[in-house]
């Protein structure tokens, strides 16, 4: 399956009014990060952006309940490419997300990847198309669910 | 059975080709057996087979006359499938907000 990969990815895009070397520094320094990404209540507990370095942290919930996250990260390219999963603390299917930035004339197009290993990890390894196969029937039902 | 037991059942059901085949045909309304076997090259033990775990996935609902129980959607679990995912998009483009807005500030800050 050559689009497996592309099915099972979710696109996100935006462009961002500042330079690649802020935004990419706005994902990958903690100062930063924390500052936005992070929303407000929650705990650094580890942060180490490095290739194979890990950030952890906490985020409360509505409930005010502590939820416990970790990020591993897998590259970063200063300014154009940064790679890492994310999981939930314990969760052994992290989210791979792949983030790259592109100058635009002075503004920076962000464009987000997250790729659902964890998804097909639901369903054991020798069915790991599926979430392809979901995608791809969800766009084939899409009219009809329109209709619900 | 626990929202993610009911994502892994969905998943699995929707693993297979010819299944998504048959949920694309009963997505413009129901089918007999015989109906939904036509296009495929297969056996009716293994047709029954395909249905038997769409309605175990809760994707079909199935009529009660056991000859020719005519099959029919049931959209729900995929809407649950789709949930899932745009849940994260929803996060990121929250995400994205707030970045705009920060950006946005030390930006002016270095002014």
């Amino acid at each position: 399956m050559a689009n497996a990969t592309a099915d099972r990815e979710i696109v996100v895009t935006r462009k961002f009014d500042a330079p690649r070397e802020t935004v990419f520094a706005a994902f990958t320094e903690r100062e930063h990060v924390e500052q936005w990404w992070m929303p407000s209540g929650s705990t650094t507990h580890e942060w180490d952006a490095k290739p194979g370095g890990t950030w952890r942290y906490s985020m409360p919930s509505p409930d005010g309940a502590m939820y416990p996250f970790k990020v591993t990260f897998v590259e970063v390219n200063k300014p154009t490419k940064l790679v890492y999963d994310y999981s939930s603390e314990g969760d052994p299917n992290p989210v791979r997300t792949n983030v790259s930035f592109e100058d635009e004339g002075g503004k920076t197009k962000v464009t987000l990847h997250l790729v659902f290993t964890s998804v097909a990890a639901f369903e054991e390894a020798k069915s790991y198309g599926a979430v392809g196969g979901a995608t791809q029937a969800l766009k084939d039902l899409e009219k009809y669910l329109a209709k619900l | 059975m626990t929202a993610n037991d009911t994502l892994s059942l969905t998943f699995a059901a929707l693993s297979d080709p010819t299944r998504r085949a048959m949920l694309a045909r009963l997505a413009q309304g129901p089918a007999t057996v015989k109906e939904l076997a036509e296009p495929f090259k297969l056996s009716m033990p293994a047709i029954s087979k395909h249905l038997k775990v769409l309605e175990h996935a809760g994707l079909i609902e199935r009529g009660r006359e056991a000859q020719w129980r005519p099959a029919q959607l049931h959209a729900a679990p995929l809407k649950h499938v789709s949930d899932w995912l745009e849940r994260y998009r929803e996060n990121w483009e929250e995400n994205f907000d707030r970045l705009d807005e920060y950006l946005r500030k030390i930006q002016k800050e270095k002014l």
